[in-house]
C-alpha cells in the first residue's frame, strides 16, 4: 500500500512547500476528482477545483496538523469543492455520495464576499497583458523585489514599479466596479 | 492530457491564485490602517515616512504640484564665498555692530578686544550666507549675512556643569522666563522638552523648544531652542530660526493624502523593508525634493566631500526649501 506523506514532510521553514504537493498530488487529486464526477464536469472544470483544493490547502496551512496526511486533506477538500460546484449548477447529481468527513479546522471560504472579489481579480487578470501578469506574479506570488523582478525580466527598475502601481491600481478599479472596494 | 502537462497547468493556476490573494490581503491590511476622513480643510503638500537607508530623511515630504529641484551643479564650488555673495551682504562691521546691540538682550556681551575671528561661512542648500564671530571666552554666534540677526549662539566657557540638575517643571519655567526676558511673545509655545541623560534626574543640559502655533500645530521653523544649564539657569545654546510661513489653505482630504503617498510610496518601494502602515497626522513640515528625486531614479542625493585636513563628509546636492507648509505626515 501506497505510503501517503504527512503534513510535516512538506514543510520548511514552517512553510507549505505547496509546489512540491502540487507536483506529487496533481494525478492523485484529478483521480478522486474525476472518480466523482465522471463526465458531468469537462476538463476546465476539473481543473479549477483541482487548484483551489491546493489553493485552499496553502491558505489554510497554519491550521493543519503535521501528523495528518497530505491525501486526506486534498481529499477532502476537494469533494466538498465539488459539492459546492454542484449546488451552483442546480444539477440533480447524487450529493450524498459527496457527503464526507472534511476536517472541520478548514474554512473553504471564509465569506461570499471574499470569493467575489478574488473572482473579479482573477478575470481581471486575465485582461492583462502576459508581462504584466508575469510581473504581478513575480511579486506577490514568488515575492520577489522590483529590482529583482526587473533583472530577471531585463527591465528598467522604475517600469517595473510603475507598471505594478498600474496593475494594482486597474485591479482595485476593476473591484469598484463589480460594486467591492477596499475603502 | 499527461502527467507533467497536467502538473505544470495547476502549478500555474495556483501560483495565480496564490498571488491574487497575496495582493487581497496586502490591499486588505491597507484598508484597515487607513483613518477614517476627519473634518480638517486639506493641505497642500503630503509627507511620506520611509525608513530606508541613508538615502532619504525618516521624513520625505512631496509637493502635489510637482516641482523638479534645484540642483546644486558644484557643491565644493558652492562653499566658496565669492565677490558676489559678499555684495550681496551686509558688511562685516555692520553685522559684527548689529550682533554687539542684539546680543544683550539674551544676556550676552561681545567686546571689541574679545573678538578673535569673523568669517563669511555658506549653506548652498538653503542659500543662506552667514558671519560667524568667535570671541576669546568662548562664545560662538551666527549672524545671518543678508538681515544681521543674530541664528545661534554658543557658549562654551561653561565647564563642570554635571554637577547641575533640575526638574522638568523647573526648567521650563526658567526656559519661560528667559522667552519673556528676550522679548518673544507669547505666541512661542513650549514644543519639545528633552534632556542629556536617560535619566532626567541626572541630567545636568536640558533642551527646550518654543514654536509659533498655527490652527494647534506647532511650527519648527518659527521657533526658539534653548539648551539650559539647570540650578545656574545659564543658556550654553541659542538658536532662532524664523523661515517664512507658508499659512496655505489645506486642500486635500487626508484620505487623499493617504492615497497619493501611498502611490508614491508604490512607485518607490523597492520591497528591502515593510511597507509600513500609512497614518497621517496633520503637521507643518519644509518640503524637500526626495520623493521627485526618488521617482525619477536618483536615488542618491548625498555625494562626499574632502575637507583640506582630508575629512571625507556626506552633503545633499540639492537646493532645499526653507519654506514650510501645513502637511499631512505619514
Amino acid at each position: 500500500m501506497k505510503q501517503y506523506k504527512t503534513i510535516e514532510d512538506y514543510k520548511k521553514d514552517e512553510e507549505l512547500q505547496i509546489e512540491n504537493i502540487v507536483k506529487e498530488y496533481s494525478g492523485y487529486i484529478y483521480t478522486v476528482v474525476k472518480n466523482f464526477v465522471h463526465d458531468k464536469f469537462n476538463d476546465e472544470d476539473i481543473e479549477e477545483i483541482i487548484s483551489d483544493a491546493f489553493f485552499i490547502l496553502w491558505k489554510n496551512q497554519q491550521k493543519l496538523h503535521n501528523e495528518d496526511k497530505i491525501n486526506f486533506y486534498l481529499a477532502g477538500i476537494a469533494k466538498n469543492l465539488i459539492k459546492e460546484k454542484i449546488r451552483k449548477q442546480k444539477s440533480d447529481f447524487p450529493l450524498k455520495d459527496l457527503e464526507s468527513f472534511i476536517p472541520s479546522n478548514i474554512d473553504l471560504y471564509e465569506n461570499y464576499e471574499e470569493t467575489a472579489k478574488i473572482d473579479i481579480i482573477q478575470k481581471s487578470l486575465n485582461n492583462l497583458s502576459d508581462i504584466d501578469r508575469l510581473i504581478f506574479q513575480l511579486f506577490y506570488y514568488e515575492n520577489k523585489k522590483s529590482k529583482e523582478i526587473a533583472q530577471k525580466l531585463k527591465m528598467n527598475e522604475i517600469t517595473v514599479r510603475s507598471r505594478l502601481h498600474r496593475i494594482k491600481k486597474y485591479l482595485k478599479k476593476e473591484l469598484e466596479l463589480g460594486g467591492y472596494s477596499y475603502e | 492530457m499527461n502527467n507533467e502537462e497536467l502538473e505544470q497547468k495547476i502549478l500555474q493556476r495556483v501560483q495565480e491564485k496564490i498571488s491574487i490573494f497575496q495582493f487581497n490581503e496586502e490591499e486588505k491590511k491597507l484598508k484597515k490602517s487607513r483613518k477614517k476622513i476627519i473634518n480638517i480643510v486639506a493641505i497642500a503638500v503630503i509627507a511620506i515616512g520611509l525608513s530606508v537607508g541613508t538615502s532619504y530623511a525618516t521624513s520625505i515630504i512631496y509637493e502635489k504640484v510637482f516641482k523638479k529641484p534645484e540642483k546644486i551643479e558644484n557643491y565644493i564650488e558652492s562653499l566658496k564665498v565669492t565677490e558676489e555673495d559678499i555684495n550681496k551682504i551686509i558688511s562685516k562691521e555692520e553685522a559684527i555692530n548689529k550682533a554687539k546691540q542684539e546680543i544683550i538682550k539674551y544676556g550676552f556681551e561681545i567686546q571689541d578686544n574679545q573678538i578673535e575671528s569673523v568669517e563669511i561661512n555658506k549653506n548652498p542648500n538653503y542659500d543662506q550666507i552667514f558671519y560667524m564671530l568667535k570671541t576669546k571666552n568662548e562664545l560662538t554666534v551666527f549672524i545671518d549675512g543678508y538681515t544681521g540677526k543674530i541664528t545661534n549662539i554658543y557658549d562654551d566657557s561653561l565647564k563642570e556643569i554635571e554637577q547641575f540638575t533640575s526638574t522638568e517643571e523647573e526648567i521650563i519655567k526658567v526656559a519661560k522666563d528667559k522667552i519673556k526676558e528676550y522679548g518673544f511673545s507669547d505666541e512661542y509655545r513650549v514644543a519639545n522638552v528633552s534632556n542629556n541623560m536617560d535619566d532626567s534626574s541626572k541630567a545636568y543640559m536640558w533642551y527646550i523648544c518654543f514654536a509659533k502655533q498655527y490652527d494647534g500645530l506647532f511650527n519648527y521653523t518659527e521657533s526658539i531652542n534653548m539648551t539650559i544649564i539647570p540650578e545656574i539657569n545659564a543658556v550654553k545654546a541659542l538658536t532662532i530660526i524664523e523661515e517664512p510661513f507658508d499659512d496655505n489653505p489645506i486642500i486635500l482630504t487626508e484620505q487623499e493624502a493617504i492615497d497619493i503617498a501611498q502611490e508614491k510610496d508604490n512607485i518607490i518601494n523597492s520591497k528591502q523593508y515593510e511597507q509600513s502602515d500609512i497614518k497621517v497626522d496633520l503637521k507643518i513640515k519644509r518640503m524637500n525634493p526626495n520623493v521627485y528625486l526618488a521617482e525619477n531614479g536618483i536615488t542618491n542625493i548625498n555625494e562626499v566631500g574632502e575637507l583640506e585636513d582630508g575629512t571625507k563628509y556626506y552633503y545633499n546636492t540639492y537646493k532645499l526649501n526653507r519654506k514650510s507648509k501645513k502637511s499631512l505626515c505619514g
